[in-house]
Order: C-alpha cells, then structure tokens, then sequence
C-alpha cells in the first residue's frame, strides 16, 4: 500500500474507532441522576474527540498529501529495503508463534528458542554463538526471574 | 528543608541504596545506548527487578535508569546520528557534526558537563519549589485536580514537537484506552467483550513496554542498522574555549529546560528543541549551527536534563506525569502501593527526599562514570544488532509476565508492540498516548467527584478560582500562539510588510 493511501486508511480506521466509542458510550449512561457524570461520559467525549481529530487528519491527507516519510535505504550491513521487510514479517508471525507455544515448552524455553531462531535463521549469525546466546540468555532470564526474583514462570515439558 | 534534606541523605547515602543508584544509572547508560531502547521502556521493563526491594529503593534505581538512559541516548546521537531518546534528536544535528571531525570526545564532553550542571541547578529548584507545590496541592479539591489534568492534557498536545493534531488524536486515544474495564464510579464493566482480564483496564506498564520496546525494535528492523563512529579516548579532551563558548548555552539551556518541564505534560523533548533553537538565535556564528556548533549540543543536552528532573513537580506533587517516562514512574509507584500526589510529601517524607538526594547522587556518577568512560560504552554499539534485538525481545515478554504473573501481559505487549510500530511507522507521537492511558483514569474520577460535588452542573467550576486560573492557562496555551501571531502582525506596520 503507498504512503498516502496508508495514511488515509489509517485515519479512516481512527475515525472509525473513535466512532464505535461514541456510538456505544450512551449505552453505559452519559449522565445519571441529578446531571452527575455517568461511565459513559468519556468514553463519548474520548472518542467524539478522537473521531474528529481524525477526520481533520483525513481532511489534511486528502487535501494536500503529506509527504511520506523517507523510506529506509540500504543499511551499513549491505541489506536492501526488501530483504528488511522479510525478515520483519518473519518476526512479526516468530512473535505470537513463541508466545503460544509458551505453555506448552514454558517461558524460558519458548523465548530462548525464539532467540535463537532469529539469531541464526533470521539474522545469519553462525550457529554456535548464537546458541550460546541463547541458551545463556535463557539462564540468565531463569535466574534472575524464576530463581532470586521467584516470579512463577510459567514451565511446559522440560519443567522450566 | 534542612531537615528533610538530612533525612533524604540519610536514606540516599545507605550502602544499599548507592549500589542501586550505581546500578540504576550503569545500566540507564547501557539502556540509553541500545537501539530501540529509551528511558520509557528501560523503567518500564526493568520494573518487575525492583519488585523484591524497598519502594525508595526502587524509586531511586529506576530514577538512576531515568537520567542515566538519557546520557546513553547521546552517545547513540553523537556517534551514531540516532538518537536513542526523543529529546536527543536535536544533539544529533551539531554533536553528529563534531563526531565526523574527530570531535565526538568533545561533544559527549560538553554533554556530561551540561547535562551535569544543568541537572544540579535544577535539583536544587526542585527541591525549593516541590514542597512548596505541595502544601498548595493539599488543599485541591476534585475540581481543581480535574482542571490540573485538563492543563496536563492541553499541554500535551499543544507543546508536542510535530503536528498537534497527531498529539490530540493520540491523547484521546490514550484517554480512550484509560476507560476499558471496570468503571470506578459505578463498577460497571465497559468495553471489556467479556474477557475477565481487561475488567482491571488495559495496564498502562505492558502498553508501555509494547510501544516503546517492541514497537521501537520492530521499527529497527525496517530502518536497519547503522555502523558508529568510533570515539577514542585522546578525543575526549576538552577545550577550555569549548567550556568557555558553552557556558551560556548550558545556562540558558537549563533555564528553558526547567521552566517547560515544570508544566505537567510538557516532556523533555520541546525544551531541547527550544533551547537549540534560542541558542541559533542569540549566537554570534549561527551559520556554524548543524555544522558542529558546540553550543548546538551543549544547550539541548542541558535543556533536556532540567526538564527531565522538572518533571518530577508535577509527578511528585500532583500526581501528574511531566513526560512519557514519569508516566511509567508513576506506574510503578502505584505498583508499590504509593498514591502519588502532595500528600506524598508529608506521608512519605524518607521516600520523597531520599529520591530527591538521590538524584544528586545520581548525577555525580553519572559524570564521574561518562567523561572518562563515554568511549568504554561507546563500544556497546558495536555489538550487532542481529545478536541485540531478540535480547530484548525476551526481556520484554519475561519483564511483562513478571508484573501480573500473566500470560494475557504477554499478549498485550504483542498487541501494543505492533500497535507502537505502526505508530513509529505513520509518525504518530506515543508519548500522548502514554500519558492519555495514565491520566485517563484519573481524569475520570477528578471528574466524577467534580460532578458530584457540584450538583452536577460542571459550570459552577467557574466559583472556584484557582480551577478557573488553571483552565485560563490551558486555554492561553490553546489560543495564546494564534494571539501573539496576530498581535505582532498588527504591529508590523504596512511599509515594512511591503518592503
């Protein structure tokens, strides 16, 4: 999607938003007895202001396009735009990937593999320190959580 | 004030509370220098760590993480033109400059030494002016809280760097956010779709971490990585001429500073901006300005540290967050069972004084630690970003679970680290947003209580006259600009329009 069609569809969506809030505050009462403010209050006056914000933003994106903000080049690393934007769309799905599997594998062990995935797959940093990262970024997060601060992290089958 | 000042010492100097200070300012340093890390999310994510000690303990590390991470945030700035902190954005224009003419030693420097001045003068306001506050805060009521939270808000939107109307989409947003879950006032649930978890509300610390962690590495990942400018130890000696032509800035500097970050909402990022932006105006050679002007890196980086210790008027005394990171700080205090607000001050006096002598402390060694030791740390940036990001990724997630011990914590920082990149992505300020979610609430009860107690009809805010002059200053931020633009056109006499 280009920058101006982005930018529009984002207010839209923020109009929108503020939309729903307003539309649904009276729902849970604006004004209760004797004029005192009700839970509804905000909620409408939040999102009347947020959905006009946005219109206005709208407007101003319609009228005269902003200029879209400069778009990356190639970094020191040699990696063009495109080769950036695989491998954040590869964390992006990594992400909710390795929280899901945190009941199953536990906490520690869910994210020290997501670590080493991104180190080596992602990233193509060698194999060996990038295990050695991993597993001892596990460790240190074991330690410092689970063991002195006795935060109850969650375990799955290897019982850490 | 003596007093006090010796019962703060005398919690601050305490062995174990100078070796959280230390660690707090390490590793503020070391948070400020990493891409993707600023003083938001280093408070934020560092929380669950000082969970197990003593509230002012905590305080006074995560204050240290504060100060320290703002330091770091010009290392990056200087060497590597990438400002790890919204307020070094403007340091990267000359200290940058200086870097690339074998200077960078000079510009972190003169850093240190304003930031260093600039935050003593300032702490020294601090404390003249904080108790003061205070004792006028006590006698608040609802509505005057509600007109307090009114000017946080106004200003803002109406001081943020960029467009307003982006800052006032967002504060709403934020504001919005601050009303899912249980309604205080009548315990009704509103937009909670049924799920147990957000009937306590949406918990400002995971948005932070989301927003300002995740969504900031998600962002580094798209831009890329830049390689730094290496800093060598023979290139941190500074001139006498170079304090010299300093001198003026870092006062002027920390005079602006101060004063915008006493407004509750106004961070420290306008005041860096407008301190360089004074010190073109007044300097004799404006034209070495973004060139490598020393006074473009002294002025900024002492307008950031006065306005970054300023902050914490309206945090301490009303309860109301100066910035972004005081927001999170005010998250932790009522993580740690302390309401926030003036009766703090005589409530919680070892607490108060001994995070105030911290900060002296603090600073000490943050100077002790970075004139000698800037290119120590500067190596830290040549560790690849490849190896760093899902360090912090991990960081994250745990220091998110840590604080609920939930794993819906861990969803929500997901959420709002996506929901933060898109943000960075469309030049959407976050900062707003923060403070919206953590003033939403409290502006909704300030309001309520209002409500009540005025029978209902808000008008009667206008019988009380400290409300009525705090709403008068917000609406003078809101129209006074417009006014002064069109009072000094009128002055501007026809001949010289036309000339």
């Amino acid at each position: 999607m280009s920058g101006q069609r982005a930018q529009v569809a984002l207010f839209a969506s923020l109009a929108l938003l503020g939309g729903g809030f307003a539309v649904t505050a009276p729902a849970y009462g604006v004004l209760l007895e004797e004029s005192r403010i009700g839970p509804g209050f905000l909620p409408l006056v939040a999102g009347l202001g947020l959905t006009l914000f946005s219109v206005l933003l709208l407007a101003e994106q319609l009228r005269a396009p902003r200029a879209a903000p400069p778009q990356p080049g190639t970094d020191d690393f040699g990696r063009s735009p495109q080769q950036r934007m695989r491998i954040l769309w590869r964390v992006f799905v990594l992400l909710p990937v390795a929280v899901a599997l945190v009941p199953l594998l536990g906490m520690v062990v869910a994210f020290g593999l997501l670590v080493l995935v991104i180190s080596t797959w992602l990233e193509g940093r060698r194999p060996l320190p990038a295990l050695v990262l991993s597993a001892g970024s596990a460790a240190v997060m074991h330690g410092v959580f689970a063991v002195v601060l006795q935060v109850p992290l969650p375990t799955g089958v290897f019982g850490f | 004030m003596f007093d006090n000042l010796l019962l703060g010492a005398s919690t601050a100097l305490s062995p174990v509370n100078l070796l959280w200070c230390f660690a707090g300012v390490l590793l503020g340093t070391v948070i400020g220098l990493l891409p993707g890390l600023g003083s938001s999310t280093g408070v934020a994510i560092l929380i669950p760590l000082t969970l197990t000690v003593e509230p002012v303990t905590a305080l006074i590390m995560l204050a240290g993480i504060y100060y320290g991470s703002q330091y770091g945030g010009t290392i990056t700035s200087v060497l590597l033109s990438t400002p790890g902190e919204a307020a070094s954005v403007v340091t990267t224009l000359d200290g940058y400059q200086m870097a690339r003419q074998g200077r960078a030693g000079a510009a972190l420097a003169i850093a240190a030494i304003g930031s260093f001045a600039a935050a003593i003068a300032s702490l020294v306001l601090l404390a003249a002016v904080a108790p003061p506050l205070a004792s006028v805060a006590l006698n608040f009521g609802p509505p005057e809280n509600l007109a307090v939270m009114v000017l946080a808000l106004v200003t803002m939107v109406v001081l943020a760097t960029g467009s307003k109307l982006r800052a006032a989409a967002m504060a709403c947003a934020g504001v919005l956010l601050a009303c899912v879950g249980i309604d205080a006032g009548t315990g009704q649930a509103r937009y909670t779709f049924g799920s147990i978890e957000l009937l306590s509300g949406i918990p400002y610390i995971e948005v932070v971490i989301g927003l300002f962690a995740v969504g900031e590495v998600l962002h580094q990942i798209r831009v890329g990585a830049a390689t730094p400018i290496r800093a060598r130890f023979r290139d941190l000696v500074i001139r006498r001429r170079d304090i010299r032509d300093s001198a003026g800035a870092i006062t002027r500097g920390t005079a602006i500073g101060f004063g915008l970050g006493v407004l509750p909402g106004a961070g420290s990022t306008l005041a860096s901006f407008m301190a360089y932006g004074l010190e073109r105006r007044v300097s004799a050679n404006a034209a070495q300005f973004g060139r490598g002007a020393i006074q473009g890196v002294a002025a900024p980086e002492s307008a950031n540290n006065a306005a970054a210790n300023a902050n914490f008027i309206p945090t301490l005394t009303l309860g109301i967050p100066g910035g972004a990171t005081t927001a999170v700080l005010l998250g932790a205090l009522t993580v740690y069972g302390i309401q926030p607000g003036p009766l703090l001050f005589d409530e919680q006096p070892e607490l108060v004084w001994g995070l105030l002598v911290s900060f002296f402390i603090g600073n000490v060694i943050l100077l002790v630690l970075n004139l000698p030791l800037a290119p120590v740390f500067a190596q830290l940036l040549r560790i690849p970003y490849g190896y760093l990001y899902p360090l912090i990724l991990f960081t994250s997630f745990v220091g998110a679970y840590a604080i609920d011990n939930n794993l819906f914590s861990v969803w929500l920082v997901l959420i709002f680290g996506v929901i933060g990149f898109g943000m960075k992505r469309f030049e959407l300020p976050m900062a707003p947003l923060v403070v919206g979610v953590v003033i939403g609430a409290l502006f909704e009860k300030a309001l309520v209580q209002s409500s009540a107690l005025l029978d209902g009809n808000l008008w009667l805010l206008a019988t009380k006259p400290i409300a009525v002059s705090i709403l008068a200053a917000a609406l003078m931020l809101i129209i006074g600009p417009a006014l002064a633009r069109r009072l000094r056109n009128r002055t501007t006499s026809p001949e010289e329009t036309h000339v």
